[in-house]
């Protein structure tokens, strides 16, 4: 291969240059590969903190009075709590959750009742949400298993669990005995069985787990629930599923996390396109700086080039030869400035981690971005290369062999 | 009539605002095997006859036959692969390529027309480097290599793909003149071995004197066509000293 022999020997020659654009090429692609990691682990991180807790597509019963339950203004969790005075709760729920825990589309299903209630202590009473689950399937969704901060998360037609803010609050800990009253019950005894922190505040003192029967008996509710909360692999096909379990199972209303998260996606799609603007810009910069080198070195090695023409060399091979140049520069330096980035973001979660032990950002590291950067490199590699490539294509051989 | 090259009617002008007719109405055949300088002061049009000749530059008017093809209707890669296997170019400046190694230079015509390089062209380079006197030097990047060196280099280059003309432009113009008669015996040595056409621009007469055939251009025309073939050497001398021969003349005219 001629043309690559040629195109390699003019960089090696061309030595100062070359480690001049190497640099700027690998510099920018490391800004890159440091900038997407950063934003892709702060957006799965803040996603996660969000939904990673809880429901990501929640199944109510629509209003009855055919007003839309749904406000987007309002988090989710209120609009739950706020459901329990207006609705009947649904009976036939059973083969609705066997059939959903069957599809393989959910990770989590736990069927809820959600009622308002009164939590006394001593003469101390907060209102608090009280939720009947059956504890194995709300363990999925809210994690309880690593939750749990005192106790153990288990639940009993006597056993409860309740949130850390409402356990200081009311002076609660492991084994203490509450009332719980519902406005159909004028309240049963329980004994708290484990704290929880769902890193939350609102939640933390205001949730109580509990029996599914229990709640149900409760709210006089009989077999009925509220409400069907699920998981998914994947956050982001809440939406998709979501909108096909409403065409599947139309007796409920499907809400998935993003409807109720609007202004968080705004949040990170305007910081999504801010990223892939600095990116393009970054690119851009990239490009012109393999352009300006190579039509440098196009007037550089005019005499070589006059040469390989004179002896026969055609306009394609001239060309190829530019073209190479600029594809092993771009490739070369992102391969070098991905091994840059990865050095930076090593370095900056080993810096913000002294202290805490824990990165300040968990920075996602995907293999894809790096193979992705290489590749849109090279590509514009190739493009800045093709103006200069043209013009010594072009060139009259005689104009050089004159001396 | 062996027809190898022939030129018919040739005209060729510089520059656009200013014209510079530099060819005027060249007609000339050249015949296989010959060893052909062509001379005249700078400015003449010699190197661009040569240009036209080797392809490298294209008539304005008039035709070219290479072995009765009209080069004329030649794309530009027609002519490209026509410089690259058919022809061989030795420069006044040596042109070598500086990233290259001798070695790698003299392989160059070859790797443009095959790619890649065979134990075969590699063995023939190094034969042509013998005999060009430079196999020892063969791996020295040719900025390494003295004037003489590079253009005895550029002679094995020129040779890499068995043309069937070599074209010279002032290839001894750049070296002293000890060096200079060395390469043009090392040219005539290899006219002889080879049955290749040889055409070499040269304004050095000692040189042309040495050729079979002196064409003589001035302002653009042919003015003089020369053939030495049967010639000793005082006799050569005689013909080519425009000096010498113009007294002469003028001293039997006037007896």
């Amino acid at each position: 291969m001629f043309e690559l022999k040629t195109a390699w020997r003019f960089l090696i020659e061309g030595k100062f240059q070359t480690i001049l654009i190497l640099t700027g090429i690998a510099l920018g692609i490391a800004v890159q590969i440091f900038l997407s990691s950063l934003i892709s682990g702060l957006q799965i991180d803040l996603v996660d903190k969000t939904v990673g807790r809880s429901s990501h597509i929640t199944a109510v019963i629509p209003d009855r009075n055919g007003l839309s339950i749904v406000d987007d203004s309002v988090p989710i969790l209120t609009k739950v709590s706020g459901l329990a005075q207006s609705e009947r709760p649904v009976r036939g729920w059973r083969p609705v959750v066997e059939q959903l825990k069957s599809s393989g589309l959910f990770t989590s299903v736990s069927a809820v009742v959600d009622g308002s209630a009164f939590i006394f202590k001593g003469d101390r009473s907060r209102s608090v949400l009280l939720r009947g689950v059956s504890i194995g399937d709300a363990a999925g969704i809210y994690k309880l298993e690593k939750n749990i901060t005192k106790g153990t998360a288990t639940v009993s037609s006597t056993n409860i669990l309740i949130g850390q803010d409402l356990a200081e609050e009311l002076g609660l800990s492991i084994g203490s005995t509450v009332r719980i009253a519902t406005p159909s019950n004028g309240g049963d005894l329980f004994s708290v069985s484990g704290i929880f922190d769902l890193q939350n505040r609102t939640i933390n003192e205001s949730w109580i787990f509990m029996d599914l029967r229990k709640a149900q008996a409760l709210f006089n509710y009989s077999d009925g629930v509220t409400s069907i909360e699920l998981q998914i692999k994947n956050v982001f096909d809440a939406e998709v599923i979501s909108t096909y379990c409403s065409n599947t199972f139309y007796q409920f209303k499907w809400i998935s996390w993003q409807k109720s998260n609007a202004s968080l996606l705004a949040a990170l799609k305007s910081q999504s396109s801010s990223s892939s603007m600095i990116q393009v810009l970054v690119l851009i910069a990239v490009t012109m700086g393999i352009t300006s080198v190579l039509a440098v070195s196009a007037i550089q090695k005019r005499r070589q080039i006059g040469i390989l023409k004179a002896v026969g060399a055609t306009r394609s091979m001239v060309s190829n030869v530019f073209l190479l140049m600029g594809a092993i520069l771009g490739f070369t330096g992102a391969v070098i400035g991905c091994v840059a980035g990865y050095g930076i973001i090593a370095m900056f979660i080993y810096g913000t981690s002294i202290q805490t032990g824990v990165a300040l950002f968990p920075i996602s590291i995907d293999v894809k971005t790096y193979l992705i950067s290489i590749l849109i490199a090279t590509v514009s590699g190739l493009l800045a290369a093709a103006i200069p490539a043209r013009r010594s294509a072009s060139m009259n051989p005689v104009e050089v062999i004159r001396g | 009539m062996d027809s190898h090259i022939v030129l018919s009617g040739i005209n060729k002008s510089y520059g656009n605002v200013i014209k510079a007719h530099v060819l005027k109405h060249i007609s000339l055949s050249i015949e296989k095997g010959e060893l052909c300088a062509i001379i005249g002061q700078s400015g003449s049009g010699k190197s661009t006859l040569l240009n036209i000749l080797g392809l490298l530059d294209v008539a304005d008017s008039g035709t070219f036959l290479y072995e009765n093809t009209d080069t004329g209707k030649m794309s530009d890669d027609q002519r490209a692969h026509f410089r690259n296997s058919v022809f061989g170019f030795i420069f006044q400046f040596h042109h070598l390529l500086p990233e290259f190694t001798a070695l790698e230079n003299v392989l160059i015509p070859w790797q443009i027309a095959n790619g890649s390089i065979s134990s075969k062209a590699k063995a023939r380079a190094k034969e042509l480097l013998e005999r060009v006197g430079v196999s020892k030097d063969m791996n020295n990047r040719s900025t390494n290599l003295s004037g003489g060196q590079q253009q005895r280099v550029a002679i094995a280059r020129a040779l890499i793909n068995n043309p069937q003309v070599v074209f010279g432009d002032e290839p001894t113009g750049n070296l002293d003149s000890d060096t200079a008669e060395n390469i043009f015996e090392l040219i005539k040595e290899i006219n002889r071995d080879v049955d290749s056409t040889f055409i070499i621009v040269t304004h050095d007469r000692h040189l042309a004197a040495e050729c079979n055939r002196v064409i003589e251009i001035a302002d653009g025309i042919i003015k003089d066509d020369i053939r030495l073939e049967q010639k000793t050497k005082a006799e050569r001398w005689g013909v080519l000293s425009p000096c010498y021969c113009r007294l002469k003349q003028k001293v039997s005219s006037v007896s």
